[in-house]
């Protein structure tokens, strides 16, 4: 094996890696994108200002840019589905954002469309899982 | 002041916000920086340093980015356009940009002035397709226009496979072309094959063959004699790499015998006074004119049909 094999196998390896990489982060971000409104929809049943939000989602496992979480509040906000005010809170002026009558049926529906997804697609990789084992089990046989 | 940078990066992020939402949308952010300032500092038990705050904004995210997100539209064209719109591109442009160069060229009397403005040419009539997409988008999203309802029954029928060129075909484009070179070449000892019986015509005239003939005659000739060499080389290859290959050589020395005879500037000259110089200049100019635009759509071609092999090489291998 010539060095340049090995370095030609070597460059190989690490770019399908980093292709892989990048791949799984553009996937991750399309997946998280819907995840991403329903979380916020649903932490919002609880009044919160953006910083303490972001906090929250964190908290619970969601982290957010900030350049992503405070727009996506103003979109929200403008499609009827949060209520916002100005309020002043130790000694300084915040925007405090809660879901609107409309957000909490919308939240509602998104809820069962959730669940509904997550049964499916647990449905989908259970029966895969079930028919890769028996696949198994014949070769064993 | 200890947040100016805060109030620097703020100021960034307005510059790109519309003035209607700029100040609402800055106090929410400062409110939220200022929030995360904070807690930082309690957090470390002492104000932040610059570099700690300088963390916190770049962290935040680019001003243009940040503004940017807070804007409705962030496209020219978006997913649902585009297809159409590069659709339009890739059918129109070419056709587009080939007749206002071919106008210029004639209007300008100036094949090179032609040849120079092309890129310009390409460069205009493509931001006019643009353009009149990004108004269409704009449109679309401002009034919610929808596009036309359409029926799958209206489809075009299905067309058959482009058939590959078949080898009667291929027998008879080597024969013509061996009739032509034997032709080129019997012709300067037997001047009745150039124009037969109306080489008579010519007599009189105050016109003649150029003095370049002579010089670039042999060089033709051997070009003519390899593409013809490569045609009947394809007659006995049997697979379609190859016939890809060689029909592109064939195409690459048919643009070499173009641009050889292009390089022969003169191919008429006057044999008598004043009038004829005129009219031996003329006819080299539309002469040449003729050649240029042959070797713009031979070269356009062969680029075409260069990333056609490309395409289906590649979609072939997926």
């Amino acid at each position: 094996m010539t060095s340049y094999t090995v370095r030609h196998t070597v460059y190989v390896a690490m770019h399908n890696e980093i292709q892989d990489a990048e791949l799984f982060d553009a996937l991750r971000l399309e997946l998280r994108r819907g995840a991403l409104v329903l979380a916020v929809l649903a932490q919002l049943r609880r009044e919160h200002y953006g910083y303490t939000l972001r906090k929250a989602l964190a908290e619970s496992g969601l982290a957010i840019e900030e350049s992503t979480l405070y727009p996506l509040l103003r979109r929200l906000e403008t499609q009827g589905l949060l209520t916002s005010e100005w309020r002043e809170e130790e000694r300084r002026n915040k925007r405090f954002y809660r879901l609107s009558g409309a957000g909490e049926r919308m939240l509602a529906r998104l809820l069962d469309e959730w669940r509904g997804m997550n049964a499916t697609i647990d449905g989908i990789v259970g029966r895969v899982v079930v028919s890769e084992a028996e696949t198994e089990l014949e070769g064993v046989r | 002041m200890e947040f100016e940078l805060i109030e620097r990066y703020l100021q960034a992020v307005g510059q790109y916000l519309p003035a209607k939402r700029r100040e609402d949308v800055l106090a929410e952010l400062r409110a939220n920086l200022m929030a995360r300032v904070e807690d930082s500092e309690q957090e470390h038990g002492r104000p932040l340093t610059q570099m700690e705050l300088a963390e916190i904004l770049r962290e935040h995210g680019r001003p243009a980015v940040v503004a940017a997100r807070y804007q409705a539209q962030q496209h020219l064209i978006g997913p649902a356009i585009f297809p159409f719109y590069w659709l339009a591109v890739r059918k129109a442009l070419p056709p587009i940009v080939l007749v206002v160069a071919i106008s210029q060229a004639l209007l300008a009397r100036d094949v090179g002035a032609a040849l120079h403005g092309l890129p310009l040419t390409i460069l205009v009539v493509w931001a006019g397709i643009t353009l009149a997409f990004a108004a269409f988008e704009a449109s679309w999203t401002r009034f919610g226009s929808r596009l036309p309802e359409w029926d799958p029954r209206d489809l075009p029928a299905l067309q058959r496979q482009p058939q590959r060129q078949s080898r009667a075909n291929r027998i008879a484009d080597a024969v013509v072309s061996a009739l032509f070179v034997a032709w080129l070449i019997e012709a300067p000892n037997q001047p009745w094959l150039i124009l037969g019986p109306g080489a008579a015509l010519l007599h009189g005239q105050p016109l003649a063959l150029a003095p370049e003939w002579r010089l670039f005659y042999w060089q033709i000739v051997a070009l003519l004699l390899c593409r013809l060499g490569l045609k009947v080389v394809t007659l006995f290859t049997a697979t379609r790499a190859w016939h890809r290959v060689l029909d592109l050589a064939i195409q690459g020395f048919g643009i070499i015998v173009l641009a050889t005879v292009i390089g022969m500037r003169h191919y008429f000259i006057a044999t008598g006074p004043g009038q004829s110089l005129l009219s031996a200049y003329a006819l080299n100019r539309w002469i040449s004119l003729g050649f240029h635009i042959a070797l713009a759509i031979s070269f356009a071609s062969l680029v075409w049909n260069l990333w056609k092999g490309r395409r289906d090489g590649g979609a072939v291998s997926a």
